[in-house]
């Protein structure tokens, strides 16, 4: 079994996913053969990825290998392993698992189509580059990884390219992601420059020799560029457009996995790579991450579209996600060591759980549009009836996201209180003050997530249908399987939260202590009576089972009080004595409007009502209502940009004057310049 | 052993005291009103007619609005276990015990949502809306208090914050903090019980009800547990507010005397209490639904003044 297993195994998994899909090309004549073989490439790759990365979390041993060397030190791939890339394969490895097992089911459903091949090699491709940028073992692996990565998931945002739309939002993305991929370019090789080192564990040693101002700017860089990917507002726009139209298990695969890439970057560069530095990186990072998750939260608490609604919500908790690595940071830049694996602890366990119930929820979106064929909350409704199994998964991930207990969102939240918590006990004066608004900030997100989310599920699910729309009825066995293993996950991370604190804090450990820099002046013990090890105390397994019992205790004592009323009658639902008619029932845009009016100072929502096409002005029998939320980046920073760059280009086009007289002149005055420049570095 | 049972007849004490606690600010506010009022205790004769009476279900309605109650009960029914009554220690006393408090209650409201939800009626997602987004105003205020509260005993154990709040003089007594995060907390169990000037227990009319809206569509043994459940949110709230502020007379020791006193000063405080809301009920009018931001926000500012305070001090 060991020599099966060993802690670079799971490059197997990525070898199986990467290769596996070329060898559809021979598959183009038979195609039924060709998918099944590519369902099998996608699910074996998977499983096999968790068994190994679960191995690897059990018996942590940090490794490295070799695949390829090139002409030149840093043209080589080189991978490595660890316990911290073992978190992130193994999330990726089970929500690939089950996604894949859902998209056997889901693409059956859209009939036999050569671009099924593609789609389905492109998963499973996607799935291999994401696996390769976390092993990535030196910085060109890693670019060529994440460069690859970027490119599989844009062709596969571009799946349904007949659609305007899903064009524009394709090359946005497209755009977006390599304006991210230069901050982040720039970023690593001011890191080779200053340590002469393209490999990570060498570059880790030496990180230490980087000056101050250095450091600083690779920080910012890292910031930007994976705050890019991450979503992070303002580098935001790419994403709720995006993530909606690619394929339903394509945006569970991005949301759920892609976009913790770049917290597994980020987290290599600020924690791994670079040494401590200043609190305000922690600070700022933590700043960043509250403003995205508040507005990411707002934005999605608006949104009408589920899928777009659903890529917001990614925001937010990506937003939160980056708060808590802030929060390491803090602790990290004031050496409060077991603070700082707490803090990590929980943001790794938040990253996992957000991947597993955010995966869900797109599957089941998925599910209902493609049995519904509408995406509108304000249109549907009434769908438990129909697909019950589907109503379940999601209310189980409806409940995980809203981070209630014992379901898996909270273990990650509390852990983050106790350490903001923590942030506001050690400290005095300013970052006490800027923990108590973080703690705000995080409870205020938690609590506008599960207003967004109740509306999610009751416009979706309950209530009547609000507009008429043919119900498909249930999803095939595939589909169900896919969910259920997902929401069953769900609710076993969260009755085991103290097993995977402690895993997790070991790896947080691991990350936290392995730093070769790490000094003398590390304060193990922790100021104050402050009883650290409180986040180990929460057992949601203890706390499932109390609520089972009392679950049980009620019920019981309500049959016990009943007595002899059994009876229950069917009647209509009181309607102030009129019969209820689908469109007078509450719309999912009205659910969230107090929130509207509430941020109205910063949202600015706008509102129109007019009397709809060809009807009487002043008696109309139909309204247009729509409703606008500002878009600050777009019109603040995006267009601004824009039109000045273009206003720039038209300028710039008049030297394009089309005389040869002209040109002759420019060229003469570029030797003198050049002349003048080699003579000047001569004499030097 | 004996510390588990009694731990566990704390939890009981809550239920059961839990209508009483409903029917005394009833009548608290009827003396105030120069009315007769119900008896004291006709939230019990109250919740035995809905148990005995049959039921009436929507037919709109899904498995979701049967199961809720249910689920609803017990989840309150457990957060009874987490609060001391007169001994410091509860059964389920645990450091952050607080946080699991607050995060029940919110398990309690979203499903109580989600099934006011799926009968389709307007009113239910109408008093659904409403309770969301007031609680979601109030929950960042609610957590800045209790760090407020906590900040200075430098512990997230209830019974850490009750010991060492016990085995001091009093000298937080002398705080102008503790003043304020009194006010703060106190704006917030108006909020968080749907007391008057953020929500009117006692209405009906359809366009400012909010939990009642909530509860329309359920009749019988379901509106007896949903009713039970509010009062048993309503007891759990008072108790912490009177286990963070004036935990005297409390008792570590299990003699049956020590007990049965710490029970009746217990019983007390929550009656004080009692008399504060219906004061305030009594004095004010219910408030525009978008004034209720404004009012939470003095409690924010409330709290943050206290946390100032205590830095400074």
């Amino acid at each position: 079994m060991s020599s099966f297993l060993s802690s670079t195994s799971v490059l197997g998994g990525l070898f199986i996913l990467g290769v596996g899909p070329f060898a559809a090309l021979f598959f183009f004549r038979r195609l039924t053969v060709g998918l099944r073989w590519l369902h099998t490439v996608g699910i074996g790759g998977a499983f096999l990825l968790v068994v190994t990365s679960i191995f690897g979390l059990l018996h942590p041993r940090a490794s490295q290998i070799s695949v390829w060397q090139g002409m030149f030190p840093f043209i080589s791939i080189h991978y490595r392993v660890d316990s911290l890339t073992n978190v992130f394969t193994l999330l990726i490895g089970v929500v690939g698992l089950f996604v894949s097992v859902y998209a056997v089911g889901y693409l059956r459903d859209k009939g036999l189509r050569t671009s099924l091949l593609w789609l389905l090699a492109g998963t499973s491709l996607f799935l291999a580059t994401m696996v390769s940028v976390i092993l990535a073992g030196n910085i060109f692996t890693f670019l060529l990884s994440w460069e690859s990565m970027a490119l599989v998931s844009f062709l596969l945002v571009m799946y349904e390219h007949e659609r305007s739309e899903v064009r524009t939002a394709g090359y946005i993305y497209l755009a977006m992601t390599h304006i991210g991929t230069i901050f982040i370019t720039i970023g690593f090789f001011i890191l080779a420059h200053s340590t002469g080192s393209y490999e990570f564990v060498g570059m880790a040693m030496k990180t230490g020799v980087l000056p101050a101002p250095e450091r600083n700017w690779v920080f910012v860089l890292a910031l930007i560029g994976f705050g890019t990917k991450a979503g992070l507002i303002p580098f935001h726009i790419w994403l709720p457009r995006a993530h909606p139209v690619a394929p339903s298990h394509v945006s569970a695969l991005m949301s759920a996995v892609m976009l913790k890439t770049a917290v597994f970057g980020f987290l290599l560069l600020t924690l791994v790579l670079l040494p401590a530095g200043p609190w305000w990186w922690g600070a700022l990072t933590a700043g960043a991450g509250a403003v995205s998750a508040f507005f990411g939260i707002l934005y999605a608490a608006s949104e009408t579209d589920l899928k777009r609604m659903l890529a917001y919500s990614s925001i937010e908790n990506l937003g939160l996600i980056f708060l808590g690595i802030g929060v390491t940071l803090v602790f990290r830049a004031q050496h409060q060591v077991a603070w700082e694996s707490l803090a990590l602890a929980a943001t790794l366990y938040h990253s996992f759980n957000h991947g597993i119930f955010k995966s869900l929820l797109f599957l089941g979106a998925g599910a209902v549009i493609a049995k519904t064929h509408v995406k509108r909350l304000d249109s549907l409704g009434g769908l438990i009836g129909s697909m019950p199994w589907t109503a379940l998964f999601m209310l189980v991930g409806v409940l995980s996201i809203s981070a209630l207990p014992p379901f898996n969102g909270f273990a990650g939240e509390w852990m983050w209180i106790q350490a903001l918590f923590g942030m506001a006990v050690l400290n005095t004066g300013g970052l006490t003050w800027f923990a108590v608004l973080l703690l705000a900030a995080l409870t205020l997100t938690g609590a506008v997530v599960a207003m967004t989310f109740v509306r999610m599920f009751g416009f979706t699910f309950l209530a009547l249908p609000r507009t008429k729309f043919e119900s498909g009825g249930e999803v095939n066995g595939w589909m169900k399987a896919g969910m259920g293993a997902l929401a069953l996950l769900c609710v076993l991370l969260g009755l085991t939260s103290a097993q995977g604190q402690t895993v997790l804090g070991d790896v947080a450990q691991g990350v936290v202590g392995d730093r070769p820099q790490m000094g003398l002046n590390v304060n193990v013990a922790v100021a104050g009576n402050v009883a650290l090890d409180s986040a180990a105390h929460l057992n949601l397994g203890r706390v499932g089972l109390v609520l089972l019992l009392g679950i049980a205790v009620g019920a019981l004592l309500v049959r016990w009080l009943r007595g002899k009323a059994r009876r229950v009658v069917l009647e209509e639902t009181w309607n102030c004595g009129g019969p209820l008619e689908p469109r007078m029932t509450y719309s999912a845009t009205g659910f969230t409007k107090p929130i509207r009016v509430a941020m109205k100072m910063i949202l600015r929502s706008t509102r129109e009502l007019q009397a709809g096409a060809g009807e009487d002005a002043d008696f109309p029998t139909k309204y247009v209502y729509s409703n606008q939320l500002h878009a600050f980046a777009e019109s603040h920073l995006y267009r601004p940009f824009l039109t000045g760059t273009l206003r720039l280009a038209q300028v710039i086009r008049r030297l394009q004057n089309g005389q040869v007289q002209s040109y002759l002149g420019y060229l003469f005055v570029a030797v003198l310049v050049v002349l003048l420049f080699a003579s000047e570095v001569m004499s030097s | 052993m004996t510390t588990y049972a009694l731990d566990l007849l704390q939890a009981v004490v809550l239920v059961l005291v839990a209508p009483l606690l409903q029917g005394l600010i009833k009548k608290l506010k009827a003396i105030l009103q120069g009315r007769v009022g119900p008896p004291l205790l006709q939230p019990y004769f109250d919740l035995v007619k809905y148990f005995r009476k049959d039921e009436v279900v929507s037919i709109q309605a899904s498995w979701l609005f049967k199961a809720v109650p249910v689920v609803v009960f017990g989840v309150l029914l457990t957060t009874t276990l987490f609060l001391p009554v007169w001994s410091p220690m509860a059964l389920m006393s645990s450091p952050g015990d607080v946080v699991l408090l607050i995060y029940l209650f919110a398990l309690a409201r979203v499903l109580t949502a989600v099934a006011a939800i799926d009968t389709g009626s307007s009113f239910g997602a109408m008093g659904a809306s409403r309770d969301m987004f007031i609680s979601s105003l109030a929950e960042p205020v609610l957590f800045v208090t209790l760090l407020g509260v906590i900040l200075p005993q430098k512990s997230f154990a209830l019974a850490t914050v009750i010991m060492q709040f016990l085995t001091g003089h009093g000298e937080n007594l002398l705080s102008p903090a503790y003043y304020m995060l009194f006010g703060a907390f106190f704006l917030l169990l108006l909020t968080e019980t749907g007391r008057l000037p953020v929500d009117n227990p006692d209405t009906h009319l359809e366009l400012t009800m909010i939990h009642e809206g909530m509860l329309l569509e359920y009749s019988g043994k379901s509106l007896a547990m949903m009713t039970w459940s509010a009062q048993i949110k309503q007891v759990v709230l008072f108790t912490l507010f009177v286990d963070l502020y004036v935990p005297w007379g409390m008792t570590v020791s299990n003699g049956i005397n020590s007990i049965a006193l710490g029970l009746i000063v217990f019983l007390f405080k929550l009656g004080l209490v009692a008399v504060l809301v219906a004061v305030v009920e009594m004095s004010n009018a219910k408030m525009r639904l978008f004034r209720v931001p404004r009012f939470l926000f003095t409690a924010f500012m409330l709290a943050v003044a206290a946390l100032v305070t205590e830095s400074l001090l």
